[in-house]
């Protein structure tokens, strides 16, 4: 079953990505959406019929080491691909009137192979599968955006997270000759292993201080964010934190490290978010808020409740696609706004208290502070009449489900906060760069600085000095002594003949007179 | 009794050559240097066939004896020389040249060659090679334009020949107040049957040095190096092969059965000059700029390589040696031959500058000039790799480490040399321009290129025959 | 067509007989350059075409060396040549066939017939190189490359005046020479023995001092074959001034000879008097991948970035091949199949960009922002080099740097590093040719790559995406 969903995936994008061309691209857009819609049906299909199988591509079949690609068809798996299915159907339907985006055809390929990437991900069983599906969300998301700065911070970034995965996986499958997930739970691991994992991980999905590069994408318009944000390197980071999690778990260190990040993360992205001037920029900050969120709740929840996180992720998606910029319908965006986060208020109900409360703080606080940046810029008079009916609403709706609990009053607390205008006059009116990240500037000169400037020191002083201009030059000159005195030796003079002569001579009393003095 | 004085018909055919081309000289009115070459091809190719229809016929045992072994040296020299004819005689033509003087001197050190070769007594020897020097030293005055040259020239031939032959005369001196003989068979019994002394090793070394002389090693490599900057290019090209070849097979052959039992007298001073040949040619030959210079530099290279192999001298393996001194006078004829057809302006051209850009314009010459200068290095396919093998083969058997270690160090430098040859003919840009390469040129590389083909497809039946003959 | 092993010849004699049809071709200015590039395309076309014949008849399963033909040489002293194939030996002869194939018709302008004389006869002389399965023919076709090489990178003047070439060739000679007499002494000591195998050198019975200069010697050999410290410098600079792609895709296939070498001679188990060479080898090869990837990352010519990243992609094929396993030697294969294509691929692109910034003196800066396919294709290639599943490199180098893993945690750490630092040069050059900041709207551009290069690069784009999955595939197997 999933076998064939990644393999129409597969196709379709292949197809879709074949023409490049704008002008009649209509014609083949309505077939391709047809297509994501049958391919979302049949998974439809599957759930609801519990359609269950295995199937098992033997890539390598080297007795030495052979890797698979399995492909599973669980109730597990559909969870698990349920919420990504859901987003990539509207993210196509979504394209369909979305202005900003002309290549409407290419994103429809973009979303379905990242979606077959994400099967191919899921239903990892050994390290290779993650390894290649991750490297193919890479490539996707390379492709995905279309600013050349956005991309290249992307790439190095990611670069640096596969190849760190690359040699933790190495590392692991050289030193145990096994790369299966369920094997790796009773062998040991290298550190270096695990700490390059957690660092890849948290590069995956730009926890503290690895946001730069998502930064960089307030350049890129909408739809396209929205595939790299939900659809692509952070839900791989995710997946690859709840497959090697055991691991990580065992070592103290990296859990703190990845912890501490997440700690960073939540605190560095609030702020930034409310100081930030931009709208996307501001997005930006919140999803990378909910992405240290959803991975704390992984590590605190041992991966469980996993169907939640997705419904959240859902609502999450929705929030981005309602905070956009624009001239109308503000009012209605607040109310709507309200009732995402009221349903995400119900999903926290899940999760631990300490995490779910201070998320929704968090979530609200920063929400709030686009709205009313949204509201700015669209020049409207500020109106709260929605935003406290929206407020009383969902207040009576989710004290039905949760009475005295601490997310309610959380809530409350919040929505208060927000009437009060703190994240409108908050900090809003500092000024602050918002397509820079410090943090980048701060790893290129701890990191990539010293190399290139060791490299330049080694280049100069050994390659040049010392081996061109000592060594080299040297020899040479040495050489160049050497053929003056052979000149000499040899201008062919009668003088020269005579030394010759002598030392012929020389060469015959030794002969004769100085047998053995050398050698016998 | 007449079989055995037409045992000398070579001699004499070439010493007929010599009145002959006078006569010529003097009577006939139209001359040209076609007349003296074809004259001499036809005395040359009589001696080629004298030498091997009486090949085995001996004069005198006692004073001039023919084996298979000299027929063979003979026959190299002979054929080197005809087949070099050709094109000698088209330089004489192009210079505008008298070849007279030349071919007579050149009959001249072909018997005196024949002579060391056969000779089995050490005064004939010892005319023999006077005779040698004499004709070189004329011959490397001969059609010499600048009269300070060949004055400074003749000076220094002659100091050389004097020193030889005080060498000889005083080694024969020696030898014979020891033995009372000077024939070589009397002189074999003589060193098995004595212990030697300080005077008889002096004596022997003493003999040795115009022998090596004779080969261009070094400490005596000055006179032939000279000779072949300075003297006309004909010269040049045939004297280093043939004095060398003579020298080589004198030494390894006559020489050592000569002594045999004493020969090990001749083993140090074999190594040294061995190896200094090996530093001086190689450096020489990286450090020159006239090409003539530095084929002499290679070849002085090579012989050191080729006494290299002969130490020690009473467990040499003749057949390696001989084969390495084939494959060194094919690289040789080679290289000169393609000298021949790098011309302009009616002048035949000699240095680095002046072949510079010769690659553009002539392609089959540079083509062949690179092949002859890679083969020098032992680059595949050509046949040096397989005398390399011999050479490291039989080093190896007689555990030379160190000799073949400063071999190869020192190739190194030759490498460098032949780059200099390589890169002035493909990529300096051009400064003139040159004439059109006569067709002899092509003959002869083309004859040298099937010769050297010949050599590694058939080069079983050549080791078998040189075994065969070795061992007479 | 039955293939029979005495066939093998035909695939070395191929490009050498259309070497002297060239030479002796006659000189048309007219139609020169078209008709030179067709007739090389054709010979290397059939070689191709006799390759896979070769590889359908070929068994996969099976490690030794198949198709084995013997030819007499020498009689004194006995010598027999001794060809043969095997899986790993085919797909480099693919590579290198492909490799030729394709830059033959973007690089053959000007001197097309020296050119591609000299090609041919690089071709050949490969071919000879990689069907050899004893060591003398070996020896033969190791050092036969060296002068058409030196002819060709004399052509180029920056190189002549620096007298790199001079290095390039004394270098090369050296680890000739160096070769020459390991084989000779190998005879030499296994008297009676008239062939001696590759494999079976391993097998040789030898004393301690013997296998001690013999092994060091073959070791030295192949070693001076790849641009390890403190060699690289004029290595690279001889190498960047090189503006011809061909020739400097010929120069980097060179170091295949030395890791080919190790690959075929390397035992198992190394001698124990050698055994610590090994570690000094180890040594020197993590200070060279470091260095050059280090200078590579702070140099802004990308010939210099292109070459760091060969070299440290040889110097771990060359550790590879060392480690006491004979279990990846297929994965060196495949890996080395792609990077080959890869490598070529890249610096006939880069060529391509250099020569259109001259013709219109642009700067290098967003110079392929308007040109989609050349973008494409570029960023495809470059990806594939920095080690992104979209060839055969990704899964065997990570088979190949997990054994290294196993064998030395620290080489496999610095071997890590020194591709992190390639890659990351060589996007840093993707990223300047794409940065677009600086290019002003309606300003010149470059031309884009032609349809039929796009489409014939595209097919070896694809080649490549197929062999991520099985690189046998490519050959229909």
């Amino acid at each position: 079953m999933i076998i064939h969903l990644f393999i129409g995936l597969l196709i379709l994008g292949g197809a879709a990505f074949s023409y490049q061309g704008v002008r009649l691209q209509k014609f083949f857009l309505y077939p391709a959406i047809l297509a994501v819609s049958y391919i979302g049906w049949a998974f439809y299909w599957g759930v609801t019929n519990n359609v269950t199988d295995f199937y098992s591509f033997s890539w390598i079949s080297s007795k030495y080491y052979p890797v698979n690609l399995d492909f599973f068809s669980t109730k597990e798996v559909y969870t698990q691909l349920l919420t990504f299915f859901i987003i990539a159907i509207m993210v196509c339907y979504s394209v369909i009137w979305n202005k900003q985006e002309r290549q409407k055809l290419n994103i429809i390929a973009l979303t379905s192979l990242n979606l077959a990437a994400i099967i191919m991900l899921i239903c990892g069983q050994n390290t290779l599968q993650i390894l290649i599906a991750t490297c193919f969300l890479d490539v996707l998301g390379f492709c995905t955006i279309n600013d050349i700065t956005a991309r290249r911070q992307y790439i190095f970034y990611n670069l640096l997270a596969d190849l760190g995965l690359f040699t933790a996986f190495a590392m692991i499958g050289g030193g145990n000759a096994a790369n299966q997930l369920q094997i790796l739970d009773n062998i040991h691991i290298n550190v270096i292993s695990l700490f390059l994992i957690t660092l890849s991980v948290m590069l995956k999905a730009g926890i503290f201080p690895f946001q730069g590069y998502y930064l960089q994408m307030i350049t890129v318009n909408d739809v396209r964010r929205i595939i790299l944000g939900f659809l692509s390197t952070p839900i791989a980071g995710f997946f690859i934190l709840l497959k090697v999690m055991p691991l990580i778990q065992e070592n103290v260190t990296c859990l703190y490290i990845l912890k501490g990040g997440l700690i960073l993360s939540f605190v560095w992205n609030f702020f930034a978010s409310l100081i930030s001037d931009n709208i996307n920029g501001k997005k930006i900050h919140i999803n990378l808020v909910f992405y240290a969120f959803i991975f704390w709740v992984v590590l605190a929840e041992q991966g469980q409740n996993l169907e939640c996180l997705g419904k959240i992720l859902i609502l999450q998606f929705l929030l981005n696609n309602i905070l956009h910029g624009g001239q109308k319908y503000n009012q209605a965006r607040y109310l709507a706004v309200i009732l995402l986060i009221s349903a995400v208020v119900l999903t926290l109900l899940k999760f631990s208290q300490f995490i779910s409360y201070s998320y929704l703080g968090i979530l609200m606080l920063m929400t709030g502070s686009v709205m009313y940046r949204i509201h700015q810029a669209s020049g409207e008079e500020q109106d709260v009449f929605y935003l406290i009916v929206g407020g009383i609403i969902t207040s009576y709706i989710i004290n039905e489900e949760m009475q005295n609990s601490y997310l309610f009053w959380t809530y409350m607390a919040s929505f208060g906060l927000l009437l009060s205008g703190f994240p409108y006059y908050g900090l809003s009116g500092l000024q602050m760069r918002t397509t820079t990240d410090i943090w980048s500037k701060l790893l290129y000169l701890l990191f990539i600085a010293p190399i290139e400037f060791l490299g330049r020191i080694l280049w100069l002083t050994i390659d040049f000095i010392i081996i061109e201009r000592t060594f080299l030059n040297s020899f040479s000159r040495f050489y160049i002594w050497l053929q003056k005195i052979f000149a000499k030796m040899h201008n062919f003079s009668i003088k020269n003949l005579l030394w010759y002569w002598f030392f012929a001579g020389l060469l015959l009393s030794y002969c004769v007179y100085g047998e053995g003095i050398l050698w016998k | 009794m007449f079989i055995s004085y037409l045992s000398c018909m070579p001699e004499i055919l070439l010493l007929l050559n010599v009145i002959i081309l006078q006569i010529v000289k003097h009577l006939r009115k139209e001359q040209t240097p076609k007349t003296f070459a074809s004259i001499s091809k036809v005395f040359f190719v009589l001696t080629l066939i004298s030498s091997i229809i009486f090949y085995n016929i001996s004069f005198s045992k006692n004073w001039y004896d023919n084996t298979e072994y000299t027929t063979l040296i003979k026959s190299i020299l002979v054929v080197f020389v005809l087949i070099t004819n050709g094109i000698v005689c088209r330089w004489f033509l192009n210079q505008n040249y008298n070849s007279c003087r030349y071919y007579q001197l050149l009959s001249l050190i072909l018997i005196g060659l024949f002579g060391i070769i056969s000779c089995q007594h050490l005064g004939v020897l010892m005319a023999c090679l006077s005779l040698v020097f004499v004709s070189v030293a004329m011959i490397s005055e001969n059609n010499l334009d600048n009269p300070i040259e060949k004055i400074k020239l003749r000076q220094f031939n002659m100091i050389n020949n004097l020193l030889l032959i005080l060498f000889m005369i005083g080694g024969i001196a020696l030898i014979y107040e020891k033995t009372n003989t000077l024939y070589y068979m009397q002189l074999q019994n003589y060193y098995q049957k004595q212990d030697m002394d300080n005077m008889d090793k002096l004596g022997m070394l003493f003999v040795l040095v115009p022998i090596l002389e004779l080969i261009g090693c070094v400490p005596f490599h000055l006179r032939r190096l000279k000779i072949q900057k300075e003297s006309i290019l004909p010269v040049a090209s045939s004297l280093s092969i043939l004095l060398s070849l003579t020298g080589v097979a004198f030494l390894l052959h006559n020489l050592s059965q000569i002594f045999v039992q004493s020969v090990e007298v001749y083993n140090e001073m074999i190594f040294v000059c061995g190896i200094t040949s090996v530093i001086i040619g190689a450096v020489g030959s990286s450090s020159g700029r006239n090409l003539r210079q530095i084929f002499g530099f290679l070849e002085v290279f090579n012989l050191g390589i080729i006494l290299l192999l002969g130490y020690p001298l009473q467990n040499i393996n003749i057949e390696v040696i001989f084969s390495y001194v084939l494959i060194l006078i094919l690289m040789l004829m080679g290289g000169y031959i393609c000298l021949y057809g790098i011309r302009s302006r009616g002048n035949y051209l000699q240095t680095m500058e002046d072949i510079a850009g010769l690659g553009k314009v002539k392609p089959y010459l540079a083509g062949s000039l690179l092949i002859f200068c890679c083969s020098f290095i032992g680059i595949p396919p050509f046949l040096s790799v397989w005398g390399n093998f011999l050479m490291i083969h039989q080093m190896l058997n007689e555990q030379h480490f160190i000799s073949l270690g400063v071999i190869f160090l020192f190739l190194i430098w030759v490498a460098y040399g032949i780059l200099n040859i390589i890169k002035s003919i493909y990529f300096d840009k051009r400064t003139r321009n040159f004439e059109r390469v006569d067709v002899g040129v092509y003959v002869g590389i083309v004859m040298t290129v099937v010769l050297m083909c010949y050599g590694i497809i058939w080069q079983e039946n050549i080791m078998d025959s040189l075994a065969t003959i070795m061992r007479q | 067509m039955e293939i029979t092993p005495q066939m093998l010849p035909i695939l070395i004699l191929i490009p050498f007989l259309g070497f002297i049809f060239l030479l002796l071709a006659r000189d048309d200015t007219r139609y020169s350059v078209r008709n030179i590039i067709m007739a090389t395309e054709f010979i290397i076309c059939t070689n191709i075409i006799m390759l896979g014949r070769f590889f359908s008849q070929l068994d996969i399963g099976q490690q030794s060396v198949q198709f084995l033909t013997t030819y007499k040489l020498f009689e004194k002293p006995k010598i027999e040549l001794a060809f043969g194939l095997d899986v790993f030996s085919l797909m480099m002869l693919v590579a290198i066939h492909v490799i030729f194939l394709i830059s033959i018709p973007f690089s053959v302008k000007k001197n097309a017939k020296v050119m591609s004389c000299l090609s041919l006869l690089m071709l050949g002389m490969m071919t000879g190189f990689l069907v050899s399965a004893d060591i003398f023919s070996f020896y033969l076709f190791f050092a036969m490359p060296l002068i058409p090489l030196f002819l060709q990178i004399g052509s180029i003047e920056e190189v002549r005046k620096s007298r790199w070439m001079y290095r390039f060739f004394i270098y090369n000679f050296i680890g000739m020479i160096i070769l020459f007499l390991c084989v000779c002494a190998l005879y030499h000591y296994q008297k009676g023995e008239n062939i001696i195998f590759l494999r079976g050198v391993a097998r040789l019975r030898l004393t301690h001092w013997q296998e001690y200069w013999i092994w060091g010697g073959l070791f030295v050999a192949f070693v001076s074959r790849i641009p390890i410290w403190p060699f690289h410098y004029w290595i690279a600079s001889m190498t960047s001034a090189i503006k011809n792609p061909l020739i400097f895709i010929q120069i980097n296939l060179f170091p295949l000879t030395g890791v080919y070498g190790l690959i075929r001679f390397c035992p198992k188990t190394v001698p124990e008097s050698v055994s610590y060479l090994l570690i000094g080898l180890e040594i020197i090869a993590a200070i060279s991948m470091l260095f050059i990837a280090m200078i590579g990352l702070i140099n802004k010519d990308n010939r210099y970035k292109l070459f760091s990243f060969i070299t440290v992609y040889y110097i771990i094929y060359l550790q590879g091949a060392l480690l006491p396993t004979s279990r990846i030697l297929l994965n060196i294969g495949y890996s080395l199949f792609a990077f080959l294509i890869i490598m070529c691929v890249l610096e006939l692109l880069a060529a391509y960009v250099r020569e259109e910034q001259q013709k219109y003196d642009l700067h290098l800066y967003g110079i392929i922002c308007n040109t989609p396919r050349l973008g494409f294709l570029y960023a495809f290639f470059t990806l594939s080099a920095v080690g992104f599943p979209l060839s055969a490199l990704f899964v065997n180098n990570f088979v190949i740097l997990s054994y290294v893993f196993n064998y030395n945690f620290n080489l496999g750490i610095m071997m890590m590093l020194a591709l992190i630092i390639a890659s990351a040069s060589l996007l840093k050059e993707l990223y300047l040719l794409k940065d677009n900041r600086y290019v002003q709207p309606g300003s010149v551009c470059i031309m884009d790559l032609s349809l039929k290069a796009f489409y014939g690069l595209s097919i070896i784009a694809i080649l490549l995406l197929i062999s991520f999955f099985n690189p046998l595939l490519i050959l229909g197997v």
